[in-house]
């Protein structure tokens, strides 16, 4: 009977934390449709990583098409002081070269499987502190890499600090690192950066302000640094925002701005970002610096429980003083969650290039086996 | 607000149109005409026009100009490493410590299996991080991961193919039934008059016996040795290749230089590689 009354209690509790919850998610197009800000479902406020306890509870019982238990849907939180996450991505790939672009015979078809990436997430909070370690590392492929540590520090009920190693908030903060938007910022899963943030979040608004070395590197190689400053303004059903990067190396600067936004419109998610990327350390037509302009749309569609289809449409001109130089990337995929914990993804994608780079010109066709916890 | 959305919306959509034509353009998409900004003088046109040696020119150009370059640009390079001109890519590679094993040396000229480079780009289990190019799969299929071994071989050259001893890049090899094959790949194009019986022994082991194979089928594409073995004993435990041992003949390359064979930047030297069932 105490059970029930504790899943009845835990049930509601969850739901209305959902209901009422002003802030965050990690799969931006969840936050987008559920009109949160990342902080909803993870424990790092820019979203990504280690979830909590509603990010856990979605996982297990929203997300998937069969629901599960709720008696350990928050398995990770091992204590009030300590919790561990986890997420692995294990891919077949397969690449096919567009014949016409790409008439050399080197650049043959390819097929593969690969364990595309492993975390463990650790954060650790003194009881009644408002300070925490926050602690990402990946696991595989390859030997350990840290992609997070730092010490978050709260301010008040929703602002923080951090400092130490961290992603930085720009843009919207998608799951492919492949993305053009994330390549060409050179702002992804595989980049973090040594500095400090400032969040400041209310229920309609989430500002950003940092200070890194700009290098992602262990130390900074000059004695300058990288500025960040993000907004973001949540409406009913959609949201807007820009964001701004200004990294004043000594070997020239570069300046990035992008503005953002998604809608859910009769439940299509759409996400849409714009980025500008100015190098003034880099000249490939003379008296000019290299400008790029890089987008992305995504729209999500849930057909039924537990399945997602997104198409994305991307475009990258890698520099707006030449002409005839622009790629595109297509792709449309289906997210099925069949139950708690696991997701399956499989996907078709076309890439386009100019016919000289062999390596742009393709058709993929991938899925994808994901373990969140 | 619901406008705002709507012409990003819009504007995404229209720039998502179509991949440029790529007219006027070299691989790394820069204007043909101004391929001097970015130093590509040396470069060749085809990753497979690497007959005699491979430059920076032509790496620049076919794989760290068009590949590499996708992140390895500007000032917010990872990990400092900008990839985004010839005079960046061997400053912040060659002797430059790697981030991620500072105790290796991302180029250490003449040594490709000691170059991290080679090993992120290969996905050697050592490597902390990801495989690059990070948009893989497909990573840089054989021939392109050559060319990088055989500059690094070859001494990591700032300008033409370097001085360096021609030495073995990368040696495959594969068993199937009774038959045998393995590919010796070299830094620089060799003699093939210099292949001889003399400066190629192949030996297989068999009950622990050592017998010695001859003739062995031997055919020479560009700078790889291809060598070939039929009807091998079903009781076959190894196949040996020994390449310009001491005291026998020795392999040249083009211009007449002994192949440093044991890898230690002297001429000469002989190579030794094992097969093992």
């Amino acid at each position: 009977m105490n059970i029930k009354i504790n899943l009845f209690l835990l049930r509601f509790f969850l739901l209305s934390a959902f209901c009422i919850c002003a802030q965050v998610f990690a799969e931006p197009y969840l936050a987008f449709k559920n009109n949160l800000q990342c902080v909803a479902c993870h424990v790092n406020p820019i979203g990504g990583g280690e979830r909590n306890t509603f990010g856990a509870y979605y996982g297990s019982q929203v997300l998937p098409e069969k629901a599960g238990s709720l008696a350990i849907l928050d398995a990770g939180n091992e204590s009030e002081t300590f919790r561990i996450g986890a997420d692995f991505r294990a891919n077949y790939f397969q690449r096919n070269r567009d014949s016409q672009a790409a008439p050399s015979d080197n650049e043959s078809d390819s097929k593969t499987f690969a364990a595309q990436s492993g975390q463990l997430y650790m954060v650790l909070q003194p009881k009644d502190s408002p300070i925490s370690l926050y602690i990402d590392e990946q696991i595989a492929p390859g030997s350990a890499l840290n992609r997070e540590t730092f010490i978050l520090t709260k301010l008040g009920e929703s602002d923080y600090v951090k400092a130490g190693r961290i992603m930085l908030p720009y843009g919207i903060r998608l799951e492919d690192d492949t993305a053009f938007v994330r390549q060409a910022s050179g702002v992804n899963f595989d980049n973090s950066d040594s500095g400090v943030e400032l969040g400041l979040r209310n229920a309609k608004t989430f500002y950003n302000f940092a200070v890194t070395n700009g290098t992602s590197a262990q130390a900074n190689d000059d004695n300058h640094f990288q500025f960040l400053a993000r907004g973001e303004y949540m409406g009913e059903n959609w949201r807007v925002g820009a964001s701004t990067i200004y990294n004043d190396a000594a070997a020239g600067s570069r300046s990035m701005v992008n503005v953002f936004g998604g809608i859910n419109w009769q439940g299509y998610i759409l996400l849409a970002q714009v980025d500008r990327i100015r190098d003034k350390s880099i000249v490939n037509v003379p008296e000019t610096f290299a400008t790029q302009t890089v987008s992305l749309l995504e729209v999500n569609k849930e057909i039924m429980k537990g399945y997602n289809v997104k198409l994305t449409t991307e475009y990258w001109d890698p520099d707006n003083n030449i002409q005839e130089n622009q790629r595109t990337r297509h792709s449309i995929l289906l997210e099925y969650t069949p139950f708690a914990n696991l997701q399956f993804r499989v996907g078709l994608r076309k890439g386009d290039d100019i016919p000289q780079n062999n390596n742009g010109n393709y058709i993929d066709f991938f899925t994808q086996l994901h373990f969140y916890y | 607000m619901g406008k705002f959305i709507l012409n990003l919306v819009v504007i995404s959509l229209l720039a998502s149109c179509g991949a440029g034509s790529g007219k006027g353009l070299n691989n790394e998409g820069l204007p043909i005409t101004s391929s001097s900004a970015r130093n590509n003088s040396n470069a060749s046109t085809s990753s497979s026009s690497v007959a005699i040696a491979v430059s920076l020119a032509q790496l620049q150009q076919n794989i760290f100009g068009a590949i590499c370059i996708r992140c390895h640009v500007g000032s917010t390079a990872p990990h400092g490493l900008r990839l985004d001109s010839e005079d960046n890519s061997y400053a912040f590679l060659v002797n430059h410590p790697s981030e991620e094993i500072p105790t290796l040396m991302r180029v250490n000229p003449g040594h490709p299996d000691d170059s991290y480079i080679v090993q992120k780009l290969e996905g050697s289990s050592t490597i902390v991080g990801s495989q690059m190019p990070l948009d893989g799969p497909p990573y840089l299929n054989e021939e392109q991961i050559n060319m990088v071994r055989d500059w690094i071989a070859n001494g990591a050259p700032r300008a033409g193919s370097g001085t360096g001893n021609t030495k073995i890049t990368r040696v495959t090899a594969q068993k199937s039934g009774d038959e045998f094959n393995a590919s010796i790949h070299f830094s620089r194009a060799i003699q093939f008059a210099t292949l001889t019986e003399n400066t190629v022994k192949v030996y297989s082991t068999n009950n622990s016996r050592l017998i010695n194979i001859d003739p062995v089928g031997m055919l020479l594409n560009d700078q790889t040795l291809h060598i070939k073995l039929h009807d091998l004993a079903a009781d076959t435990q190894k196949i040996s290749i020994d390449i310009n041992q001491i005291g026998a003949q020795a392999v040249l390359d083009n211009e007449g230089r002994e192949i440093d064979g044991d890898n230690n930047d002297v001429e000469g030297g002989g190579y030794h590689y094992e097969y093992k069932n």
